[in-house]
């Protein structure tokens, strides 16, 4: 007991300023807030919940469409000096040479990155910035991008580069489409796992000429017709020369004139005159493609359905196009146009989406206040860990989707069989094993509530006044009469965890 | 081919199975009898040209695949072409392996995941329906959650009740007592997708618990399942649930990494090894009574380049290879009407090896031939294609 009191402390402290307000939690969500906090980041935390309450639910989306002005500092500065996210302070030339400047822990030269020590890292640097970061939005774009453009960090030199790459379209995540497709194309992870390094002046490889087409501009369900065979023999010759320098540079990136595929290229119905002196061909041939009528369809459907699901999706697709092609692909004026849609809000799309497998983890955590930011090093560590572990169980290997196609964002990918019985009851196992831990000050006490408050009580602090089902009131209700507890903790947390297995906080 | 001890034990058990199961009949209730496929899904397309060596065509082979050609002295002898050095394993189930060859789709897709899919629904082109193997289990008459097994997503797979999709019977965390009683009274309250499932999951999980999980898979031994990871988890469920007679009547397991873009030379041979070996720890699980009533049926989406690359591997191509193991298969074949590797015979412009036999056609076969099914239930899987036993491959003798 005595650490969580001190933890409280020091999260009051490292939160900065809202004492005042820990003492007067901001009021239960509406509906409508709890869905936007659902929807634009990891589900709601103390400091979101108080913070739409101040703004309403527009201004809280437009702030949030401006990650660098929101201070996150807290955590910002955890994060910068934890010495479990070292990679992300490294650049690739760091990455590559033996553990030069490593970030400012233990003598340089000590410390080389082994296979999967950066993916380590990278799931480490995730969990915490998607369970604490104000940012939230930020984290799940990141997060949307990483998939979208997605790599294998199993292992490798894809692995070892991926801090990097998580930077590069963290970056470029509000910023316009085609920047971020010409950093993941610069990459080396991206360079690395569709081969584009190896393809070279008379020797070229289509493996990353075709999935950037089929995958990341035009999308596998609306291509009949806009490109043949030859167009992706083209854009492959077209970025010959494009290769990785990782003992030198801080990006990664080097073009190389002498390995460029010499002669015209026609690409999309357009001639590209050769340069062996500049990777220009490629920014232009890469440029033309996001700015594509049809790269913008894709990305604005694959966008819309993310964010809303349910009837009567077309207009908005539609209206996102618009301001894509208006805006020469400006993510951020897309998003914007999605996230204040009355689709969005419509009351018909809301708990339409099953949450992923480390959502539903993290989502929980936040609901009931679990802090991370004051544990050591060492126990934020075990924490992720089992994190990770969790959420593969639940049929999800972050970072480690073998086919450069990444997750479907359909329900069915996360609900089978057997991950829906992992799903009811891994987050019970990982409260009783420490893990998810509500705060202090949320600790309704079931030896002084009646069951009936007891769980109205949690309902209004996880769901907050989001609908439950009479049937999911009455087994709740039924199991804490049913279920011999041997103390009232005990009674408090398996409550609990049984409401966060209910098919409401299963969805979001 | 001589005969072994394999294959006397085939031909023998061949007739008392013919005999046992009537031609043509809906299996209402699973039985011991009753035959079962395993099909294998090499993600990625696996390059089946340097999987099963033209070895009578070995000069033009070598020409068109340059650093990655396998030696002319390493392969392995099958029929008159050579298996790659890494599938040896395979050589001792000879008797009851058949490949096929130049096989898969006349679509001139190129992509992944369109290809996956046509395959997957038995469809090219369909770019909507349910998977072929979802379309069996409703023909076989399958009801139960235990007819149909699918080890990880499978389109093929997907669409039916009849179904239980895990990464492995041991990834089911055990859901008992009281707690179990709250979440199934939690999800009865709405129609969610994820009622279905867990209800689904909890009566496969008491059957699991109750007849496989004490069955007995001594081929596959904690090293073998080390090497083989996560396909050897998945062959040694397969195999357990065969011999518990739970009703299993269709398995699909996916192998993923044949996207051999580069360094073939260093890749293939390990996950040759992986799908060889593990097949073969399968195989030699068995009884020969379940091996008799067992086909396995491996399969990519489609096959790469005739040529090599520039950077020591294959980009997409057209026809592959299939591979047919079962008791009942006429082993030691590779049937295919062989399209050459000549510049003339290869496909015009993007120079690949042609498809001759569609895919289709092996599937039919296996429907016909193994599943016992009839014209009318084959047609209803293979919907859009002309039924034609004359153009089936002849993996049964």
């Amino acid at each position: 007991m005595n650490r969580f009191t001190h933890s409280t402390l020091l999260l009051c402290l490292a939160l900065g300023g809202v004492a005042s307000a820990q003492t007067t939690p901001p009021g239960p969500l509406s509906v409508g807030e709890e869905h936007v906090l659902g929807r634009t980041g990891y589900g709601h935390d103390w400091w979101t919940r108080k913070r739409i309450k101040e703004l309403g639910w527009r201004a809280y989306v437009e702030e949030q469409l401006f990650p660098d002005k929101i201070n996150d500092n807290p955590l910002e500065q955890e994060l910068a000096q934890d010495p479990r996210t070292r990679a992300f302070r490294l650049n690739v030339k760091q990455l590559t040479t033996r553990g030069a400047n490593a970030g400012g822990y233990g003598p340089t030269n000590e410390f080389t990155y082994r296979n999967g020590q950066v993916r380590a890292e990278a799931h480490y640097e995730f969990f915490v910035r998607a369970l604490h970061s104000r940012r939230q939005l930020e984290a799940l774009m990141t997060e949307f991008w990483l998939n979208h453009f997605n790599v294998d960090a199993g292992g490798g030199q894809v692995s070892r580069y991926f801090a990097h790459y998580v930077r590069a379209i963290r970056a470029n995540a509000f910023g316009r489409f085609e920047d971020l497709l010409i950093a993941s194309a610069k990459s080396p992870s991206m360079s690395l796992y569709l081969n584009n390094n190896q393809s070279k002046k008379g020797a070229i490889n289509e493996n990353y000429a075709r999935e950037v087409m089929e995958l990341h501009a035009f999308g596998q369900d609306d291509q009949q017709g806009t490109y043949e065979h030859a167009d992706i023999v083209a854009l492959a010759k077209i970025l010959t020369g494009w290769g990785i320098e990782n003992a030198s540079t801080t990006d990664g990136f080097r073009f190389r004139g002498g390995l460029h595929e010499g002669g015209s290229k026609r690409f999309l119905g357009k001639d590209y005159a050769n340069d062996t002196a500049a990777p220009s061909e490629g920014v232009a041939a890469l440029r033309a493609l996001a700015r594509h009528p049809r790269t913008s369809r894709n990305i604005c459907a694959k966008l819309a359905r993310f964010f809303v699901v349910g009837p009567a999706r077309g207009g908005l697709i539609n209206r996102a196009h618009d301001a894509y092609m208006k805006s020469n692909g400006n993510l951020r004026a897309v998003l914007r146009v999605i996230l204040k849609s009355k689709e969005f809000m419509a009351a018909e799309n809301r708990r339409t989406k099953v949450k992923r497998p480390h959502q539903l983890l993290i989502s929980a955590m936040r609901s009931v206040g679990t802090d991370t930011i004051t544990m050591n090093h060492e126990d934020r560590k075990r924490l992720v860990n089992r994190m990770v572990s969790f959420t593969d169980q639940l049929g999800m290997r972050l970072f480690q989707v073998p086919p450069p196609t990444g997750w479907s964002d359909a329900n069915a990918t996360w609900i089978s069989e057997g991950t829906m019985l992992a799903r009811v009851t891994l987050l019970g196992t990982l409260y009783h094993n420490g893990a998810v831990r509500a705060e202090a000050r949320f600790k309704p006490r079931s030896d002084k509530l009646s069951d009936r408050d007891l769980v109205q009580k949690f309902k209004e602090r996880i769901l907050q006044n989001a609908p439950m089902k009479a049937t999911t009131r009455k087994a709740l209700l039924d199991y804490a009469a049913v279920r011999k507890f041997n103390t009232p903790e005990a009674k408090t947390s398996w409550i609990m965890t049984l409401l966060f297995s209910s098919p409401e906080f299963g969805r979001y | 081919m001589t005969l072994d001890r394999r294959s006397f034990l085939k031909t023998s058990a061949l007739a008392a199975a013919a005999a046992a199961v009537p031609f043509g009949s809906k299996a209402h209730a699973a039985s011991a009898t009753d035959p079962i496929l395993v099909t294998v899904f090499l993600r990625g397309a696996a390059d089946g040209l340097n999987l099963v060596v033209p070895k009578f065509q070995y000069g033009r082979y070598a020409a068109l695949r340059g650093s990655i050609a396998i030696p002319n002295a390493d392969l392995i002898g099958f029929d008159s072409f050579g298996l790659h050095p890494s599938l040896r394993p395979l050589k001792a189930l000879e008797s009851d392996l058949c490949f096929v060859h130049a096989v898969g789709s006349k679509h001139p897709t190129r992509s992944h995941f369109e290809a996956m899919d046509y395959m997957e629904r038995a469809n090219p082109g369909a770019k909507s329906g349910t998977g072929w193997l979802n379309k069996t289990l409703v023909e076989v008459g399958a009801t139960n959650v235990m007819n149909g097994v699918s080890f990880g997503d499978a389109l093929a797979m997907n669409g039916g009740a009849a179904r239980l999709e895990t990464k492995s019977l041991g990834a089911m965390p055990k859901v008992e007592g009281n707690w179990r009683t709250a979440v199934q009274g939690m999800f009865q309250g709405g129609d969610w997708l994820e009622r279905s499932r867990l209800n689904r999951g909890l009566r496969a999980q008491d059957t699991i618990a109750a007849k496989v999980s004490g069955t007995a898979t001594p081929q596959f031994t904690p090293a073998k399942l080390s090497k083989l990871g996560l396909f050897g988890a998945q062959l040694r469920d397969a195999s357990a649930l065969i011999k518990s007679d739970v009703g299993v009547r269709i398995m699909n397991i996916n192998m993923g990494g044949w996207d051999t873009h580069e360094s073939e030379n260093s890749r293939l041979p390990a996950l040759a090894d992986t799908l060889a070996t593990g097949l073969r720890t399968f195989w030699d699980d068995l009884s020969v009574a379940d091996r008799n009533r067992t086909l396995v049926l491996v399969m990519s989406e489609f096959g790469r380049r005739a040529e090599v690359n520039g950077t020591g591997g294959t980009d997409h191509g057209s026809a592959n290879m299939m591979i047919a193991l079962g008791g009942r298969v006429g082993g030691g074949r590779v049937q295919a009407n062989w399209p050459g590797l000549d510049e003339a015979t290869l496909n015009a412009n993007k120079r690949d090896l042609k498809v001759t036999t569609d895919f289709r056609d092996v599937f039919d076969e296996v429907l016909a031939k193994h599943m016992k099914l009839t014209r009318n239930q084959r047609q209803t899987i293979l919907e859009g294609h002309k039924l034609n036993g004359n153009k089936h491959p002849g993996l049964f003798l």
